[in-house]
């Protein structure tokens, strides 16, 4: 599974190929800041330093994120997959 | 002669597709305005039973207009004239019911004249039309009567409550002029025989309506510009006297934040209120959204006023009830009031405020507060997404429409402070003899919980964030 580290706090955390990060890290025990759990109000909002996290594509339309902020590196990480080993900047 | 078998039922032309569809718009027409109006007249209310169900009522008649303008869209009515073409007569009407002179009278006009006349007019088109073919507006007319009929009950039992004494005779003067305007246009439906307006009338010709730039509390509460420490970063007696509830435990300060907070959210409902009334022709779903926001923020404060009232407190003489939040930005363009809402709300979220005071509330094991707050913060996430959607809409969805969401915002939070400097001596602006009388109250009160070692940092968001560095 790939691991997830946020490079500010130095916390790892497993995330499962259909599990968003966002979950994973609640599975996991951490704290995370977030709301609706939908992609909509953007309190998950995080910049990728590395690694690929991709929005779930059954949802893409959905999502209140910019084509800006994601060509930025930016993800909602309450609907998104880590698919390789991530470091996010929280 | 040709041949046909023999019908069972006579028909009434008026129930027929073409004209149920222009009669259901001219309802639709009224609901939209009326929904607008008590949006803005929420704002112009300071009484705070009647506000509160002023804009429960303003939410609900968006659902009014709602379900109208969807079924109008079903009976062969042009998508691209749904909302254009208004009925003129409707729209005069309703801006002659705006017209006021006081809360009273407005409510008088819309719940003695308005709501009535519209549920006359329902329940004569659910008797009119047939209970099979037209079975879609029928349901949906039979459950608008229902909610219609509790607004008129429950207004009624409010004006016993806050009004006494005989009625002014101008009240009924306005509801005469509202009820002959409202013969000369032939009823909503437009049925009635059409005639010139009552220009006669001594409440004909008041100027227009406008949703009010500032905005005053209920007089039962002291004068107060600001409700907690963070909003003025002059106020250093204020913020002393915060710190003495503070130190009695991080949990029953934010148990007190947190209520004093929530009931001051009314300025957030009042901002989306003001907006819907300034901008008269956004898409429909603009207005169901900052509808719904409004309640959100209604239902905000009056979680804050049940939960101080539940503490058994004298809330008028100990909570101060503020309205510098509309009145510093009150004058400026509604884009720019929006922004700066949205700012406030998604700073919240983004930060994780909301997410932090509930783990808080949790260790204080304040169940009632927590339940609040964990509504408050789904609602809040909704908010986000209004402000995100529609401040696209107006600004534009480009770099440029960003660029003006960042200074619009800028320039907000910056009259905000300059609002704040410009009252830094004003009485009504110091927290402390509020504080002050709470902190014996509070420790009066304090209970014992078990220590789970809560550990988390917790800060507001503030339009002057020089503020937080004192608190």
């Amino acid at each position: 599974m790939p691991l997830v580290t946020l490079v500010q706090t130095g916390v790892s955390f497993e995330a499962g190929d259909d599990e968003t990060i966002m979950e994973a890290a609640e599975r996991a025990g951490i704290f995370m800041v977030h709301s609706c759990l939908s992609g909509t109000c953007r309190s998950c909002m995080t910049r990728v330093i590395s690694g690929e996290v991709e929005h779930d594509p059954e949802y893409l339309d959905d999502l209140n994120i910019d084509d800006y902020e994601v060509e930025e590196g930016y993800r909602l990480l309450c609907s998104a997959f880590a698919r390789t080993d991530v470091e996010l900047d929280k | 002669m040709a041949k046909a078998l023999p019908t069972s039922a006579k028909m009434n032309e008026q129930a027929r597709v073409d004209s149920a569809s222009k009669i259901l718009k001219r309802f639709y027409v009224a609901e939209r305005t009326l929904m607008r109006t008590l949006g803005a007249w929420f704002v112009a209310t300071s009484q705070w039973d009647l506000k509160r169900q002023l804009s429960a009522d303003m939410w609900q008649t968006a659902q009014h207009a709602d379900v109208l303008r969807t079924r109008v869209l079903e009976l062969r009515y042009p998508r691209r004239d749904v909302d254009r073409k208004y009925d003129a007569q409707v729209l005069a009407l309703m801006a002659e019911v705006a017209k006021a002179a006081g809360t009273r009278e407005f409510i008088a006009g819309v719940y003695d004249v308005v709501i009535p006349a519209l549920v006359q007019n329902y329940e004569a088109y659910a008797a009119r039309t047939d209970w099979l073919d037209d079975a879609p507006t029928v349901y949906r007319v039979q459950h608008i009567l229902i909610d219609k009929q509790m607004q008129t009950a429950a207004m009624r039992s409010l004006r016993e409550q806050v009004y006494e004494g005989d009625e002014p005779a101008s009240v009924e003067q306005w509801r005469d002029y509202l009820r002959q305007y409202l013969a000369s246009i032939g009823g909503f439906d437009g049925l009635g025989e059409v005639s010139d307006p009552p220009e006669s009338h001594p409440c004909a010709g008041r100027p227009a309506f406008d949703v009010p730039r500032t905005v005053e509390r209920d007089p039962r509460w002291r004068p107060a510009l600001f409700h907690l420490p963070h909003e003025n970063k002059y106020d250093a007696v204020g913020r002393e006297a915060w710190k003495r509830i503070e130190a009695l435990d991080k949990r029953v300060a934010m148990q007190v934040w947190s209520a004093i907070s929530h009931f001051n959210e009314i300025w957030a409902a009042e901002v989306p209120a003001s907006v819907m009334w300034d901008l008269d022709s956004e898409p429909w779903d603009f207005y169901m959204d900052l509808a719904r926001w409004t309640w959100d923020e209604t239902r905000h404060s009056t979680m804050g006023w049940r939960v101080l009232e539940g503490w058994g407190w004298d809330v008028p003489d100990l909570v101060p009830w503020a309205n510098a939040l509309y009145n510093s930005t009150g004058s400026t363009p509604a884009r720019q009031r929006l922004s700066l809402l949205h700012f406030y709300e998604e700073g919240l979220l983004r930060s994780g405020t909301k997410q932090i005071e509930l783990k808080i509330l949790e260790s204080a094991q304040d169940d009632n507060s927590s339940m609040d707050m964990d509504y408050d913060w789904a609602d809040e996430a909704i908010h986000v997404n209004y402000g995100y959607t529609w401040l696209k809409h107006l600004l534009g969805d480009d770099k440029a429409g960003r660029d003006e969401l960042k200074r619009l915002t800028d320039e907000a939070r910056a009259k905000h402070a300059d609002f704040v400097l410009a009252h830094k001596d004003d009485p009504n602006a110091s927290l402390a003899p509020y504080f002050e009388r709470l902190y014996p109250v509070v420790q009066a009160m304090l209970t014992d919980v078990p220590d789970d070692g809560l550990d988390v940092h917790w800060a507001p968001v503030a339009a002057d964030e020089e503020v937080l560095k004192e608190l």
